[in-house]
């Protein structure tokens, strides 16, 4: 239930979305950023060691979908078709054909050709070159940033949800309890977090999920500040008043009462955390901490660009897509917090829903 | 019905201590009008706040139904919420600008499990007429309701427990001259209809007088004169009391406003004078005042007053 806000379009928000479309910046950021990571949703289909589509003896496979066994395509062995196999692609042409992704390589393949030297420059079959393993790193790059946003999007989600209880509960209830947790606050977000991180990851295998876990030790502190002071203010509203003489419990004041007024701070924030969490995250892929080695990852980019200063196209595509990826989250959480700014003038608000009832 | 027990409330402020109630004894009678009046940070919402159990006091008792407040069972707290309800200032800031009226007025029938399903919805649209709006304002936002309105919306929520006392802080000093007259009437029907015990905060003095059966003054936290309206006004006995009903605006704009003698502004909670608070603004102070607190005294009548004056023989 999200009281209010997207029930129905009022007004307010109407003027935040044109003050949101005003910023053409930010607007044209948002849409890039979108189909950006749309894209690498639908990675499997543009980048990937199996075919999309092949035919043979009459019949159509989806090898993305379903594992075939060799045998399937004429083959002896019983395990899965190798795709990339000659003999197997050999033996498919015969009776039918393939369809190719346009790259034909997922984040893990290997170049097999013998006869160049890993890292290989840009050529037609591998747009941006190969990595020191011989890997695509167009595709590293679809499926690094996937993962960069999905990680960065689920700790800004969960840190938030985490952040926003914190701070609620803190300004809310005021006193000493806001006195001790922010006490506690102070002495936790002085800790040294990357080296915590370090050290803790050094203890545990880090996957997807450990280093979320990891991280939100930490991030959940980024949005308490704002949520706090929401809570501060609006506890002393009447409303807030009326409803605790009116026996409405705590949580339930909190919950319908006072966060609909500090979400519009949440919001704003929020495109920020997500391009600290991305950044985080790279840090520790390039100093080798972070996602389990051969993950497709920015951060591990960076880092073969750093042992490989002779090919300057691994360093160079890292930089670039990073740097285009947090300009654009940037742009977007700009244009957010300004079209949420209740100073920032509306650019001709239309008078529209204004009707009153006559007094009676 | 409710009853304070010579409550204080102070707070801290910084190294220094605001003593916002000393010694205050104040009872509500069932079915009748208890009205008090005082300058702007006298202690008259800290006191409506407390008989609401917003706030605890820190000294003294409140005494629901012979029940002291802080001690009562979560179903005797349940109780004493739907007994007691509040009606605030700034009918702006007392509604909820994202709820619709229905849910505004839905609430406290929500939790107190009064209505649900169809009787819910009849008895948002009762509610609504009971304080003269149309029943389709449920479906409204408090911004489209002018200020008025939104004051009936806020007693119309007050109303929907059914409540035996309304504290109501200063209900139409945000109001039009026009629009408090209507909320007066409205409140008066409603106390006629439903025998209900106000407890009616104001500077207004034609108001009060107006309203009030019983009215308490109160200067720097503690109360100075209490009395029943009609010889409250006809013969006020307190220094204070005088200078009130002497500043009070008359309806003639020819007659000039007096001050009864009284110059100068209330002194800070933070520092309250020695002797009697109100001696350094007094036309009549003397010696005694300077050094001796007085203590309430009870005349004939049942008034009460706390001044040196009366306490000479």
């Amino acid at each position: 239930m999200v009281p209010g806000i997207f029930k129905n379009v009022s007004p307010l928000t109407k003027r935040r979305i044109r003050n949101f479309r005003a910023n053409r910046r930010g607007w044209w950021s948002l849409w890039l950023f979108l189909l950006l990571f749309t894209l690498s949703l639908f990675a499997e289909f543009i980048a990937n060691d199996k075919p999309l589509l092949v035919s043979y003896a009459g019949d159509l496979y989806t090898p993305i979908f379903k594992e075939y066994p060799e045998t399937t395509f004429g083959g002896i062995f019983e395990t899965e078709a190798d795709y990339r196999d000659p003999f197997v692609i050999d033996s498919i042409e015969e009776a039918g054909w393939i369809l190719w992704p346009p790259i034909p390589y997922s984040y893990d393949t290997p170049n097999t050709d013998l006869s160049i030297t890993f890292p290989s420059p840009p050529t037609l079959e591998n747009w941006l070159g190969t990595d020191d393993q011989g890997r695509d790193v167009a595709a590293r790059l679809l499926y690094g940033f996937r993962i960069s946003v999905l990680f960065g999007l689920t700790l800004t989600l969960v840190s938030s949800v985490v952040g926003v209880i914190a701070g609620g509960i803190q300004g809310y209830f005021g006193g000493k309890v806001d006195l001790l947790f922010q006490r506690f606050m102070e002495i936790w977000s002085g800790l040294p977090i990357l080296y915590l991180l370090i050290i803790l990851s050094a203890l545990v295998d880090p996957n997807f999920w450990w280093l979320l876990g990891l991280m939100l030790l930490f991030s959940w502190m980024g949005l308490v500040g704002v949520v706090r002071a929401e809570f501060l203010r609006a506890r002393n509203f009447d409303y807030v008043r009326a409803a605790r003489a009116l026996g409405v419990s705590d949580p339930m004041i909190m919950f319908r009462h006072v966060l609909p007024n500090a979400m519009v701070a949440t919001l704003t924030f929020l495109p920020f955390i997500l391009t600290a969490s991305i950044t985080t995250l790279t840090s520790l892929d390039f100093l080798g901490f972070g996602m389990p080695p051969g993950s497709p990852s920015l951060g591990e980019l960076l880092n073969q660009g750093k042992s490989n200063i002779q090919a300057p196209w691994l360093g160079f595509t890292a930089f670039a897509v990073l740097a285009l990826m947090l300009s654009l989250l940037i742009f977007i959480g700009e244009a957010a917090r300004d079209a949420f700014d209740p100073r920032k003038g509306a650019p001709a608000p239309v008078a529209e829903n204004s009707a009153e009832i006559e007094e009676l | 019905m409710v009853e304070a027990l010579s409550v204080e409330k102070r707070y801290r402020v910084g190294k220094g201590e605001l003593w916002a109630l000393d010694s205050v004894d104040l009872s509500l009678e069932r079915g009748k009008t208890l009205a008090l009046v005082g300058e702007s940070g006298c202690g008259k919402s800290t006191l409506a706040r407390l008989f609401s159990l917003l706030e605890e006091p820190t000294g003294g008792k409140i005494l629901f139904e012979g029940r002291e407040l802080n001690k009562l069972s979560r179903p005797e707290l349940a109780r004493f919420r739907r007994s007691v309800q509040m009606i605030f200032q700034d009918p702006y800031s007392s509604l909820n600008p994202r709820m619709r009226v229905g849910e505004i007025i839905g609430e406290p029938l929500d939790i107190h499990k009064l209505a649900a399903g169809n009787k819910r919805g009849e008895r948002i649209a009762e509610l609504l007429d009971l304080v003269g709006l149309p029943k389709e304002a449920a479906m409204r936002y408090p911004r489209e309701f002018s200020g008025g309105q939104r004051q009936r919306i806020s007693i119309a929520r007050a109303l929907a427990v059914e409540p035996e006392v309304i504290i109501a802080d200063e209900p139409l000093s945000a109001l039009d001259v026009s629009v408090q007259a209507q909320i007066i009437t409205l409140l008066k029907k409603l106390q006629e209809e439903r025998g209900l015990t106000y407890l009616f905060i104001s500077h207004d003095l034609r108001v009060v007088e107006y309203l009030a059966d019983e009215v308490a003054v109160m200067y720097l936290g503690e109360l100075v004169e209490r009395a029943g309206g009609e010889d409250l006004f006809s013969a006020p006995l307190h220094p204070y009391t005088s200078a009130l009903i002497a500043s009070s605006a008359k309806p003639d704009p020819g007659e000039p406003r007096g001050d009864g003698g009284v110059r100068g502004e209330a002194p800070s909670p933070l520092e309250r004078p020695e002797g009697c608070f109100f001696h350094p603004r007094c036309p009549k102070a003397f010696d005694t005042c300077y050094h001796v607190r007085p203590e309430p005294l009870t005349l004939a009548g049942g008034r009460m007053v706390r001044c040196h004056l009366y306490s000479q023989g």
